[in-house]
């Protein structure tokens, strides 16, 4: 078991190691392990997948698919707007910031993360402690 | 024992697992799947649906999961139960979930189960992830000193 574990650290050091035959999460398609982390609880955890390796790096600093996943969102401003007005806060001092190419992973994170919490409320049918909404508007 | 006449009627799918095993599912718990709905359009009502990426073990899962969205109620208490169950599984079975969620296109399910490995990963440090997902480190010191440096916004 060591060996083994040796042998596929050494072989993707040098750049052998296919990640589709590592056992683990690394063996889900690209497509899933994107899903996951759209749904990471915040960006210190991205972060840290980030870090984890090449792979995890890539999906998780890859703003095509961050754009992608706001594209394809069910939630838009308007439904944001909603949400919020339904537990008596203020939609307008609320906005999505315009998003330019290349604009700033931390941009990315934090509508990434505003959409985990707000797809969280529409898709469980929970509400979103008043907590958390403060962490939702902080990131708008 | 004779059966209620309500559970007569209900039309029944079969399903094939990848290990040929026969499932008869309940029409209104298999159309939660948009693939076998899909498959369904395709081939005639009484013949059985191929799933060559399932296995029986989590295809009995995704079935049950599938009757306890349509059968329960409220759904916020099933799916704790569910995200539990998942918490608690091997991994082999979390990420099989997955993938066949995935392939099935069951959306509740692929968001469920995605949610409970994102969870997982809350509160560890970028070696801890990987001891805990077997993911090998195939980085250089230089670049994982370079993303250090890139991600530093988000620990502020």
């Amino acid at each position: 078991m060591f060996v083994a574990t040796v042998v596929l650290v050494v072989l993707a050091r040098v750049g052998l190691g296919a990640h589709p035959e590592l056992p683990g999460l690394v063996s889900l398609p690209a497509e899933v392990l994107t899903e996951i982390l759209y749904r990471v609880p915040d960006t210190a955890v991205l972060a840290h997948c980030s870090q984890s390796s090449k792979l995890m790096h890539r999906l998780a600093t890859d703003p095509m698919k961050f754009r992608r996943a706001l594209h394809d969102s069910p939630v838009d401003v308007g439904r944001v707007r909603e949400l919020i007005a339904d537990v008596n806060e203020q939609p307008e001092t609320l906005y999505f910031p315009d998003l330019p190419s290349g604009f700033p992973q931390v941009v990315l994170s934090a509508i990434h993360k505003a959409l985990h919490y707000m797809d969280y409320r529409i898709i469980k049918g929970m509400d979103i402690p008043d907590m958390e909404l403060d962490k939702v508007r902080d990131l708008l | 024992m004779a059966s209620s006449s309500t559970s007569e009627q209900k039309k029944k799918i079969r399903l094939k697992s990848a290990d040929n095993e026969l499932f008869d599912v309940d029409e209104d718990a298999a159309l939660q799947s948009e693939t076998i709905k899909n498959l369904l359009q395709e081939i005639s009502g009484d013949q059985i649906v191929p799933l060559p990426n399932v296995t029986s073990k989590i295809l009995a899962k995704v079935i049950e999961y599938c009757s306890n969205m349509c059968e329960l109620d409220p759904i916020i208490s099933v799916n704790k139960q569910w995200e539990s169950f998942f918490k608690n599984c091997d991994q082999d079975t979390l990420f099989d979930t997955i993938l066949a969620a995935n392939y099935l296109s069951i959306k509740s399910l692929l968001d469920l189960t995605c949610k409970c490995v994102a969870d997982m990963m809350k509160g560890k440090t970028p070696e801890e992830i990987r001891e805990k997902f077997h993911i090998v480190n195939d980085l250089t010191s230089e670049e994982e000193a370079k993303i250090r440096a890139e991600i530093s916004w988000a620990f502020e």
